[in-house]
């Protein structure tokens, strides 16, 4: 939660139990290289300074923080794609402004898929939304992100 | 936060938990024991792990509290209790179920159940405050441990990088020994800064 890692083919990274948070995916399979990161926020607080808090909590820092680790590993730029899933809205109370913390799964999407196409990253699939929870598991492989929902199967995007 | 903060808190989850858990218990008919409440600061990677493994299934029966002292409740139970609860709550109203509808009809009584014990935990915890705590129609939902604890941890990140856990475990020692329920009680962020305040121990 609020982690973010970086491997190297063969290995495979796995989060479980994503609810609300956004399991953020990106690789470069030329370089052979992949990163994910579980992002729980959009933003960091208005009033705090990000200093001390982890970039790969929030949507708007993990993402430019993924790309330049993976960057970092050896991987190139124009080649890094993205993938990603997560964002559920898991309890439903009827909406009003002050439950927006209970609506932070869209928020999540929404700076997430925003701040990719700041950075130009190509996003080649995604599974976002809904109502379930998700675990996921990225192989370096096949490159291709495994979801699964509670009840509902395993499916490959 | 003072070791006397810690306290109020304890004591506030101890005496809105014995309310919630007495409502439930002439609910189902049970004998209900409820355990010392647990304040714990759990940096938020590991407040999953802490409950279960992130895949187990659960129940959670979440309400909200907007005014005067804005925060979530929780009533938290492994998945198989969840189905068990509610036949039991459906057997002590004795309304005749309609086998098509069995699931949409124990997902309401478990609603219900909701209401009432997490309104209960709220009405205590206002007349300490003399205050009037209005609660949210209760939302339930059956998924991942992990996916469930995602959303309100998320409530925590919001303010740093650690949580106050407060909760308590409840169990029925009279016909299912491993019952694991408990109630979480989970503020808004910045909501017990003006507790601490209206209490008189800020």
């Amino acid at each position: 939660m609020g982690e973010l890692r970086v491997i190297s083919r063969p290995e495979s990274m796995v989060t479980l139990g994503l609810g609300s948070c956004i399991g953020l995916v990106l690789y470069d399979a030329e370089a052979k290289i992949a990163g994910m990161s579980h992002i729980m926020l959009p933003r960091p607080p208005q009033n705090k300074p990000d200093t001390g808090l982890k970039p790969g909590k929030f949507a708007e820092t993990a993402a430019p923080f993924l790309l330049e680790s993976l960057m970092h590993a050896g991987a190139r730029r124009n080649r890094i794609r993205a993938k990603l899933a997560g964002g559920a809205r898991m309890f439903n109370l009827p909406s009003s402004s002050k439950t927006s913390f209970l609506a932070v799964g869209e928020q999540n999407i929404k700076a997430t898929l925003s701040m990719l196409e700041k950075l130009s990253l190509v996003i080649v699939s995604q599974d976002l939304g809904g109502t379930r929870g998700r675990s996921i598991r990225f192989d370096t492989e096949t490159w291709m992100l495994e979801v699964k929902t509670l009840g509902q199967g395993v499916k490959e995007i | 936060m003072n070791p006397l903060q810690k306290d109020v808190i304890k004591e506030i989850s101890n005496i809105g938990t014995g309310h919630a858990a007495t409502a439930l218990s002439q609910l189902l008919g049970r004998r209900i024991d409820m355990a010392v409440p647990l304040v714990e600061s759990i940096p938020l990677e590991e407040v999953c792990e802490h409950f279960g493994a992130p895949e187990e299934p659960i129940c959670a029966v979440l309400t909200r509290c907007e005014d005067n002292f804005p925060c979530n409740i929780v009533f938290l139970m492994p998945e198989e209790h969840s189905a068990r609860m509610g036949d039991l709550l459906l057997q002590r109203i004795s309304i005749p179920c309609d086998p098509d509808h069995i699931e949409e009809i124990r997902e309401s009584a478990l609603a219900e159940a909701g209401n009432i014990v997490l309104g209960a935990f709220m009405n205590a915890l206002g007349d300490m405050m003399h205050a009037f705590m209005p609660l949210s129609v209760p939302a339930v939902a059956h998924d991942m441990l992990g996916a469930l604890m995602d959303v309100l941890v998320g409530i925590y990140g919001i303010s740093g990088d650690m949580a106050l856990v407060v909760n308590t475990p409840l169990s029925f020692p009279d016909d299912c020994d491993d019952f694991t329920g408990r109630v979480m009680l989970i503020p808004d962020p910045g909501a017990l800064d003006s507790l601490f305040v209206q209490l008189g121990v800020a």
